[in-house]
């Protein structure tokens, strides 16, 4: 019983969900308006405070066990009670009974989030540059001619995406600094016998004076957005359509009980 | 000379971090401007805006949370004044809720500039009537789908607590129906579940917003013409901004304008660093060959 009924639940609930799309008889879709709009909606509220407590009894567990870092649990704890209680009982801007204000210091829930929440969030996400340069500095290495490509479409890009690009004659530049690593490391092969790289490097020296040539007069930021929008829409597609086959298998292989990795156990 | 390379290719991070940070703190310091291109994308949103019908709203789902705000903010403002200069009635909702204050927050500053320079009643916005801010709403399905059959259902208040049978304007604003475009802003992929669900269904035009690293992602959509338009990372916002001053003459701060000489140097400084450390790995190789 503790395995069939969620898998008669998922197969009926997943033959519904799939046929509502394509039957517009009422009664098909009241049930579907019913557990969309109703049921969905209290499922939704569980999972929070399913969320809450997961997260709950991770810290809690860490302070008890004295675990690594153990201190930064409290610090949770704190923040969590501190802006609950302020928010459910000093009201969104400070107009509950609970006092949120001292003189001029406010710290009703708009402040807290307003001048804590908005700018410590930023500042994280800002902390990316700086690993983001060091990171790129280490370990962006041109070790062969897939990673020199990779390479040489990076810089596009990234002067392509700031007014920069547009500025200066960058075409003529990467093209031009591109055709001559090309030359180079062409020669440099030819001289140690390796033709078949020596040939795949000068027909890159050539396309690069050529593209060079062509795109004179073409801002930067064209090229970019054409990488964007053609190489980069492509693979994107074929990753899109692939990921949406996994999908739509398991899905299926899930709604006929086949998959039953989610029921847990080893059954 | 080899040990001159090896220590080019191992300079300290926190000098790296250091060098980085002088490069985005001066042009914020000493700003310099720089001329904006506008290009398809972003001139695609912009004509979505303008080609909204009359009686038919501007929706503006505010989806980013503090992270992705100096990226957001800027293109969210912007819509906003055009929307505004143009008379269009604006909805603002929320998916997450780190995104009603933000949403609050700009939506107030874009009302105050507005209102502080009407003379009349025309020129101002009056909440309620040209605007409505229904807050957050969960779960993020119910909410999407539940905007085609009706917004008062999915939201019986706004974010500041009114009744919505109070808002006059939803009494024209009534479902997806009513709405000529939907722009979604957000740091994540939230503006393609709303071309699965919403414009699959209801036929809802999707415009997104969205965070330069994010952008790659969703080009395929635009290309395929299920975005009306796409206005990706601070360079995006920034002429999103040119086109709201210079076409519809409105003035105001532009901060992705600003940004864009950080923008500028830091991505200078990284290419810098790269061809540094790649100059150092071939140097040190041959010299040890």
């Amino acid at each position: 019983m503790r395995i069939k009924l969620p898998l008669k639940l998922v197969l009926f609930l997943g033959l519904l969900g799939f046929t509502a799309y394509f039957m517009p008889h009422p009664i098909v879709r009241q049930t579907e308006d019913l557990m969309l709009y109703k049921i969905l909606r209290i499922i939704g509220l569980f999972a929070i405070v399913l969320g809450l407590g997961s997260l709950f009894v991770h810290h809690w567990d860490r302070i008890k066990r004295r675990r690594e870092r153990w201190q930064y649990s409290v610090v949770m704890f704190v923040c969590f009670f501190g802006s609950a209680v302020i928010g459910i009982f000093g009201g969104m801007d400070g107009e509950g009974p609970l006092v949120t204000r001292v003189g001029s210091f406010s710290f009703d829930i708009q402040h807290i989030f307003d001048y804590m929440t908005v700018p410590l969030g930023a500042t994280m996400f800002s902390l990316l540059a700086f690993y983001m340069s060091s990171a790129a500095y280490r370990a962006f290495r041109v070790r062969n001619f897939a990673s020199g490509l990779l390479l040489g479409a990076a810089f596009i890009v990234m002067l392509g995406v700031v007014p920069l690009g547009d500025m200066l004659p960058m075409n003529m530049i990467i093209f031009g600094l591109l055709a001559f690593a090309g030359l180079y490391f062409s020669i440099r092969a030819f001289m140690t016998e390796n033709y078949r790289m020596g040939i795949t490097l000068a027909a890159g020296f050539a396309a690069s004076l050529v593209t060079a040539f062509l795109l004179r007069n073409v801002p930067l930021s064209s090229v970019s957005q054409w990488i964007m929008e053609i190489p980069n829409t492509a693979s994107k597609r074929g990753i899109a359509f692939g990921v949406s086959v996994g999908i739509i298998a398991t899905s299926i292989k899930i709604i006929l009980g086949i998959e039953r990795s989610w029921l847990g156990g080893n059954e | 000379m080899n040990s001159f390379w090896i220590r080019i290719m191992s300079i300290d991070r926190r000098i790296v971090f250091l060098g980085v940070a002088v490069v985005i703190i001066i042009p914020i310091l000493f700003p310099f401007r720089q001329p904006i291109r506008v290009l398809t994308p972003v001139q695609k949103m912009f004509d979505a805006v303008e080609a909204i019908p009359d009686g038919q709203a501007l929706f503006l789902s505010v989806d980013y949370d503090p992270q992705g705000e100096p990226e957001l903010s800027p293109m969210y403002i912007s819509m906003l004044r055009h929307a505004f200069k143009r008379k269009i009635p604006v909805g603002i909702l929320s998916l997450y809720p780190t995104g009603t204050g933000l949403a609050a927050q700009g939506f107030a500053q874009v009302v105050d500039e507005f209102n502080s320079r009407a003379t009349c009643r025309a020129d101002s916005i009056i909440y309620g009537e040209d605007a409505v801010n229904l807050g957050w709403q969960t779960p993020v399905l119910v909410v999407i789908l539940g905007l085609g059959k009706s917004v008062r259902e999915v939201y019986p208040e706004d974010f500041y607590g009114n009744p919505t049978e109070e808002l006059p304007l939803l009494d024209t604003i009534r479902n997806y129906n009513n709405v000529g475009l939907l722009v979604c802003f957000s740091s994540s992929s939230t503006p393609v579940s709303y071309v699965s669900y919403a414009q699959n269904r209801f036929g809802l035009a999707v415009g997104a917003a969205v965070t330069a690293v994010s952008a790659a992602d969703l080009y395929p959509y635009l290309d395929s013409g299920q975005f009306s338009g796409m206005i990706a990372g601070m360079k995006g916002a920034a002429e999103y901004e040119e086109l709201v001053e210079t076409e519809l003459e409105i003035e105001g701060r532009r901060k992705a304008l600003e940004a864009m000489g950080s923008q500028s140097t830091s991505h200078l400084a990284i290419i810098f660093l790269v061809i540094l450390g790649n100059l150092g790995y071939f140097m040190s190789r041959r010299n040890q060959g």
